[in-house]
C-alpha cells in the first residue's frame, strides 16, 4: 500500500508541497524557539561554571537570571569565610560580584563588577588577547580600602572625579569585541559616565563585560561594599574521610551548600546547579515557548486532518474499488493514516532543515546569540511530527472505512 | 455437471432499498445455484435487480432476506471484516467502468490486489498480464490504454489472487464490438483452463451462446427456463 500512497503524494504535488511545507514551519518553529532558549541558557550556564568556584550563593528567593542591584551587605563576606562544615572550616576563597547591565553590542549585556584580584578565578586560564585588565596593580582599590572604616564604608566624597574618571575601565569578550568592533582604549557610556575598554579577554567567561568591582560600589552604593551574589571556593575534604571519595564530589558540595544556606539564610547552590537554576527561572518563559509552539502544530496537523478529509471525499469512488477488491476497515485506515505520516514525515524533515538553516541564519544576524539543537530536539520534532500527523488522519480515516461499497462506486 | 462443487447458493433471496420514508422491493426471492467452473450469464432489463443481484452475490450488500452460500460458506452469520475477508480471498470483480486506480500503472493495479490480501507479488502480476496480452504496457497508466486495454487490466487485477468466483457487471458495455469479443474470449479462456467460475451480467443478447447457462431476469425475480 506504500505505492498507492506514494503514487497519490505524487500524483498531486503542489498539494502534498504544501501540506509539507505546513509541517515543515510548526516543527521548524517549535525547534527554532527550543534552539533559542536552550542555546542562550545553556551557553550563559556555561560561562558561569566556567568559573573557578564550587558554589554560588544568592539572596533567598531570588530569580537567578534576573538578579540585579546589591542585596548582600558587607557583613556577609566574614561569615561566609569564617564556615564551618562538620567542625571544618570549608571556604578556600569567597568572590563578591556586583551584577548590572550596560547596553553593548545592540543589546543589553550582564556586567559582572569584579575585584582585580579576583579576575584569574573568571579567566580561569583564558587569555587578555589584547591590552590588560583593569585597574592595574588594584591601585583605585587600595584607594578605597585604605578610606575604609571598621564597617566597612567611607565618605564617597573622599573621591573626586578625577581619581574616579581613571579606573571607570571594562574588559570585554572577544566575541562582543567582533560583534560591537570595539577596540582597546575606545570609550563607552555607562552610568552617566565614560568608561574606557582597557582588555579584551578570549570568550568564555562567566559574563561579557567585566569592570572594577570598587568603582561600580562607589558609583551606584555610594561606596557600601554591598554584592549582588558570591562565588565560593570549597577546599576539598580531608583525605581519608568519607566525603573523599572520588564518586561522592558533587554531594560533598551539596552537603556543604545545604548547611551553608541554613546558616546565612540565603539560596547556596553548588555551581553545577547553576544551569538547574537557570532553567527553574525560565519555566515561565518555557511555558510561553511550549505554548506558541503547540498552538503551532495544532494548526499544521488541523491542516492535514482538513487535507486527509478532503481526500477521502474526492476519493470516495476509489475507497469503493478498494472494497470491491478486499480492502478491510484497518487497511482503508491505514491507507489514510500512511499518506498523511508521509506527509508528516518528510514535513519534519524539511522542518529540521529549516531550522538548522534557521539558525545559522539568526546567529549570522546576531552574533551574540548562541542557538543549541540537542538531539533530543530532533527525537522530539520526528514523534511529535509522525504521530501528530497518524492522529490528524485517524477520522478520516476511519470516515473512509465506514464507507459503503457500493454506494462508493456510484459516485462519478 | 457431474462431482461439480457448489460455489454459489442462493435461496429466497430479497431485497429492497429504502428506509421507513419508503421502501422499493427489488428482489423478490431469488433461488440460484452455480457450479464450479461454469459460466452463467444473467440478462434482463434495466432495473430488473441483476446488479444488486450481483452486489449479494459478492457480499459488497447484505440481501434484505434469504441466505447466500458462497463455497460453502454460510455468509448470512458473517461480520463485516468476515464478509471483506472472504470476498477478498475467493471473489474478483470486473466493473462496467473498468475502476482501475489511474495514479498506478497497469501492473501496480493488478499487484494491489494481491497487497490486500498480504502477499508479495513475485511473478504472478507479470504472469497474468502476459495471459490477458500486456505485458508489453505493464508500465502504463490507465490513460495511456485503450478501453479494451483498461477491461483486461481490471480482468487481470481481478483474477491475480485465483479465487474461485469472478462476478462481471457489464464488463463489454462500454466497448466496441470487437473488444467486446476479446474480453469474452479472455473471460471463456479462463473458464475453461482455470475452472474459474464466471458470473455475469449482461444486456447483450447476442453474448448469450459464450455461456453455459443463461438466466433472465425481470422484475426481480428468474424467468422460468
Amino acid at each position: 500500500m506504500l505505492t498507492l500512497a506514494l503514487a497519490h503524494l505524487l500524483h498531486r504535488r503542489l498539494r502534498t508541497a504544501l501540506c509539507v511545507l505546513a509541517v515543515a514551519i510548526g516543527i521548524a518553529m517549535l525547534v527554532v524557539m527550543l534552539a533559542i532558549s536552550h542555546g542562550m541558557l545553556n551557553e550563559v550556564a556555561d560561562r558561569v561554571q566556567s568559573v573557578d568556584a564550587d558554589l554560588i550563593v544568592l539572596p533567598d528567593n531570588e530569580n537567578v537570571i534576573f538578579t540585579a542591584g546589591a542585596a548582600f551587605s558587607g557583613r556577609v563576606k566574614p561569615v561566609i569565610d569564617a564556615f564551618s562544615f562538620e567542625g571544618r572550616p570549608v571556604v578556600g576563597r569567597t568572590i563578591g560580584v556586583m551584577l548590572d547591565t550596560l547596553h553593548l553590542g545592540g543589546q543589553q549585556q550582564r556586567l559582572f563588577a569584579v575585584d582585580r584580584d579576583d579576575m584569574p578565578a573568571f579567566l580561569a586560564g583564558r587569555r587578555v588577547v589584547q591590552g590588560r585588565l583593569f585597574d592595574e596593580g588594584r591601585a583605585f582599590g587600595r584607594r578605597v580600602d585604605a578610606l575604609r572604616n571598621d564597617q566597612g564604608y567611607y565618605d564617597p566624597a573622599s573621591i573626586s572625579e578625577e581619581e574616579l574618571l581613571p579606573a571607570c575601565e571594562l574588559v570585554i569578550d572577544t566575541r562582543l569585541a567582533r560583534v560591537g568592533g570595539y577596540t582597546v582604549g575606545e570609550w563607552v557610556t555607562f552610568l552617566g559616565r565614560p568608561f574606557r575598554i582597557v582588555g579584551i579577554v578570549e570568550s568564555g567567561v562567566a559574563g561579557r563585560v567585566f569592570c572594577p568591582l570598587p568603582v561600580l560600589q562607589h558609583i551606584k552604593n555610594g561606596g557600601a561594599p554591598w554584592v549582588s551574589l558570591f562565588f565560593v571556593k570549597v577546599r576539598p575534604p580531608p583525605p581519608g574521610s568519607a566525603w573523599a571519595a572520588a564518586t561522592r564530589g558533587a554531594e560533598y558540595e551539596e552537603a556543604v551548600a545545604e548547611a551553608m544556606s541554613q546558616t546565612l539564610k540565603a539560596k547556596v547552590e553548588p555551581k553545577s546547579g547553576y544551569r538547574r537554576l537557570m532553567y527553574e527561572g525560565f519555566a515561565q518563559i518555557y511555558l510561553y515557548i511550549n505554548l506558541a509552539s503547540g498552538l503551532a502544530l495544532a494548526v499544521c496537523f488541523i491542516i492535514i486532518l482538513l487535507t486527509m478529509y478532503t481526500l477521502v471525499v474526492e476519493r470516495t469512488r476509489e475507497i469503493g474499488i478498494l472494497k470491491s477488491l478486499g480492502a478491510g476497515r484497518g487497511q482503508l485506515v491505514g491507507q489514510v493514516v500512511l499518506e498523511a505520516v508521509l506527509i508528516c514525515g518528510v514535513g519534519t524533515a524539511v522542518g529540521l532543515g529549516l531550522a538548522v538553516g534557521a539558525k545559522f541564519a539568526i546567529e549570522s544576524w546576531r552574533p551574540l546569540l548562541t542557538l543549541s539543537i540537542e538531539p533530543s530536539f530532533v527525537g522530539w520534532a520526528t514523534a511529535i511530527g509522525v504521530a501528530g500527523g497518524g492522529l490528524s488522519a485517524l477520522y478520516p480515516g476511519f470516515r473512509a472505512a465506514r464507507l459503503d461499497p457500493v454506494a462508493a462506486l456510484a459516485v462519478e | 455437471m457431474a462431482g461439480a462443487d457448489i460455489i454459489v447458493r442462493a435461496e429466497g433471496v430479497r431485497h429492497a432499498y429504502g428506509s421507513d420514508g419508503g421502501v422499493t422491493p427489488v428482489l423478490h426471492g431469488v433461488d440460484l445455484t452455480i457450479h464450479r467452473g461454469e459460466f452463467v450469464m444473467i440478462m434482463g432489463p434495466s432495473g430488473c435487480g441483476k446488479t444488486t443481484l450481483l452486489n449479494i452475490l459478492g457480499l459488497m450488500m447484505r440481501p434484505t432476506g434469504g441466505r447466500v452460500e458462497i463455497d460453502g460458506q454460510e455468509t448470512s452469520t458473517l461480520d463485516e471484516s468476515g464478509r471483506t475477508a472472504l470476498r477478498r480471498r475467493q471473489i474478483g470483480f470486473v466493473f462496467q467502468r473498468f475502476n482501475l486506480l489511474p495514479v498506478l500503472t497497469a501492473a501496480q493495479n493488478v499487484a494491489l490486489a494481491l497487497q490486500l490480501r498480504g502477499e508479495t507479488a513475485d511473478g504472478q502480476v507479470d504472469e497474468v498480464l502476459r495471459r490477458v496480452g500486456l505485458a508489453d504496457k505493464a508500465r502504463r497508466r490507465p490513460a495511456a490504454l485503450s478501453m479494451g486495454e483498461q477491461q483486461r487490466v481490471a480482468i487481470a487485477r481481478a483474477v491475480v489472487g485465483r479465487p474461485r468466483l469472478l462476478l462481471a457487471d457489464e464488463p463489454t458495455g462500454n466497448l466496441d464490438s470487437k473488444n467486446a469479443a476479446e474480453v469474452l474470449d479472455l473471460l471463456g479462456e479462463l473458464d475453461r483452463s482455470h475452472g474459474l467460475t464466471i458470473v455475469m451480467i449482461t444486456h447483450n443478447e447476442h453474448l448469450a451462446e459464450r455461456a453455459d447457462r443463461v438466466l433472465h431476469m425481470r422484475d426481480g425475480r428468474f424467468e422460468p427456463a
